[in-house]
């Protein structure tokens, strides 16, 4: 089985003080004075392939693992610590620097459906919401580009006894749906507890990982035919920030035993329901 | 312009959704001359409907076989469209609305756009305002191409009325469809019954600043203390220290209530969206820098154990003056 996780590394943006939040003429954000992270949903996407990877229903059904992201260079560092984890391929997709990707999730859709028409995949996990514009769109508009079905809200997946087949847990409205379903088939994950977090590599790992190549991809390499494969379907035409009128009042007691019956007195007294 | 809201009869939202739609109709209902309602259903027909801001022209009930195959919501909306297209068409802002929109607008080579929190038609171009950048900043953007498929953001409690409407226009439409060949075998788990935390008055949400599981049922004990509500942030939900629909956020519950005591929260973007409508916010963090206490109109910078435990005491010195629900202690320790 083919696996592609898809992701892209995100600025911390709980760094950021309220004032840091500047844009320039081209409504770019300067984030790049803050470390980068993976999006929450994502590292669940990409933890959860890694265990996929690990549960062979028989020894012919082995899994390859592609990590693919879209960035200009950023995301290799994370790229490297995926192929120290057990990824066995790890691809950027370079997007002309002229094209603005923030916000416009058909075009991300399409190049990675190009990438994903290069090879036979079987199966492409996004996390739900990523990327500065939170789009939360890119895994549904490719699972459309593919013609494959698509499962949103993934909390597990494992494997069944028949290769070819998963078993996929979901959250729908008020319930959880367990699904065995045929593949090939884009998983969206949600909040996953039991793959909240990507594992960590040891030296030997990471010493091995240095070694392996990161793959580069240019929108030319995608390319079928003459058509563009960046289409904004939306023009951003600007950016604000909610300016907070609470200024918060600290309360000040030297002890917390102070602190909590002047919180009482002054502010809970009157307003605790009786 | 012609607009349709597509709703679900079946949500355990479906009041909330309206409201949700609601707000956004509201900036853009002079230049709707049409507004109809598609009411997906599944068993019993609907005789009752949410009320809607502006008049509806007709309203469309769909009957599909099973709410949790988008595909085949998919295949019928798009038959819909064919018969009777639409301009705009406006989604609720759960998982589904989201998917709907987001895939019907490619099928139909429109736009679509997810979150929205205000639209406005300016010169026939539909303009729409979203969160990005994690919540931390608002983006206005045009959409290019028509029909624009929008999935509304989530809004505090506030849900509308149900009402009759006129039986001559609602109409109802029937389609074949095929049952996904993909899914060989379903299985629904239900959920713990609801929490109440979205119409509570009084609520305590705990970050990862809880440290562990059995601190977070000692807070559970401080909430029933206190006649509170027990809500989350993402961390303590993912360590498995609470059960999921109690979490608070953009990808959880958005709740209002009168008082919320947000202790050991840091206060990210996706998290204060849940909880900024409140009426009055108390924050508890260990760090002065923490973001929480930008949305917070009273702030203490300390140990949110120890200040809750001296809490609890000063609320139970109170508690025969205010008659709290419990008398006994919940066994928070310094």
């Amino acid at each position: 089985m083919k696996i592609a996780v898809c992701f892209k590394i995100l600025p911390d943006y709980d760094r950021l003080s309220p004032k840091e939040w500047k844009w320039d003429e081209h409504h770019g954000v300067d984030t790049s004075f803050v470390r980068s992270i993976f999006n929450c949903f994502e590292e669940s996407a990409l933890e959860i392939a890694l265990k996929l990877s690990r549960l062979l229903a028989k020894p012919s059904d082995k899994t390859e693992l592609t990590a693919l992201t879209i960035d200009n260079g950023q995301g290799d560092l994370f790229l490297k610590h995926l192929l120290a984890v057990g990824y066995d391929h790890a691809v950027r997709i370079c997007p002309s620097k002229r094209h603005d990707l923030r916000f416009s999730p058909l075009s991300v859709s399409r190049l990675i459906s190009a990438y994903m028409n290069l090879s036979e995949y079987q199966l492409s996990i996004f996390g739900k919401q990523g990327g500065e514009g939170d789009n939360g769109q890119t895994g549904f508009l490719v699972a459309e580009q593919l013609g494959w079905p698509c499962i949103r809200e993934v909390t597990d997946v494992e494997k069944t006894q028949s290769p070819g087949f998963l078993k996929v847990t979901s959250r729908i409205e008020g319930a959880g749906l367990l699904q065995r379903i045929k593949l090939p088939v884009v998983l969206i994950m949600g909040h996953s507890p039991n793959s909240s977090y990507l594992r960590i590599p040891n030296l030997k790992q990471k010493l091995d990982a240095k070694k392996k190549q990161v793959t580069l991809l240019s929108e030319h390499d995608l390319k079928k035919d003459d058509k563009e494969m960046v289409i904004p379907d939306k023009t951003l035409i600007d950016l604000q920030r909610q300016k907070t009128d609470q200024s918060c009042i600290f309360l000040e007691g030297k002890t917390a035993r102070d602190q909590a019956r002047q919180l009482y007195d002054q502010y809970l007294k009157e307003r605790l329901p009786l | 312009m012609k607009a349709a809201i597509v709703l679900n009869a079946g949500s355990i939202s479906l009041q909330q959704q309206a409201h949700e739609i609601n707000s956004i109709l509201n900036t853009i209902e002079a230049g709707i001359h049409r507004l109809e309602l598609w009411l997906f259903y599944r068993d019993k027909k609907p005789e009752l409907f949410p009320e809607i801001n502006g008049s509806l022209s007709s309203i469309k009930l769909i009957k599909q076989e099973s709410v949790y195959y988008p595909e085949s919501c998919l295949q019928l909306l798009e038959r819909l469209m064919g018969q009777y297209p639409m301009d705009i068409l406006v989604f609720a802002g759960d998982g589904l609305g989201e998917e709907l929109s987001t895939r019907l607008a490619y099928r139909l080579n429109g736009s679509s756009c997810l979150k929205v929190e205000e639209c406005h038609l300016k010169s026939d171009r539909l303009e729409v305002k979203k969160p990005v950048y994690g919540n931390n900043l608002t983006a206005r953007f045009v959409l290019e191409s028509s029909p624009y498929l929008l999935s509304v953001a989530k809004k505090a409690n506030s849900p509308v009325k149900m009402i009759p409407h006129e039986l001559k226009n609602i109409k109802e439409c029937v389609f074949d469809r095929a049952q996904p060949a993909w899914v060989k075998e379903t299985r629904i788990i239900c959920d713990e019954p609801e929490t109440g935390l979205v119409i509570a008055d009084l609520v305590l949400v705990v970050g990862q600043g809880a440290n562990n599981k059995k601190a977070v049922e000692v807070l559970q004990g401080f909430a029933d203390t206190i006649g509170a509500h027990l809500g989350a942030s993402r961390p303590v939900v993912m360590n498995a220290w609470i059960d999921m629909n109690r979490l608070i956020g953009a990808s959880g519950l958005i709740i209002s209530p009168k008082i919320c005591i947000a202790a050991g929260v840091s206060g990210t973007g996706v998290f204060s969206v849940g909880i900024k409508n409140s009426k009055f916010i108390v924050a508890i963090n260990i760090d002065a820098n923490a973001p929480i206490f930008n949305i917070a109109d009273v702030g203490i910078v300390g140990d949110m154990h120890e200040i809750l435990f001296e809490l609890e005491k000063v609320i139970k010195a109170g508690n025969g003056k205010n008659g709290f629900h419990s008398q006994a202690g919940s066994g928070i320790e310094k």
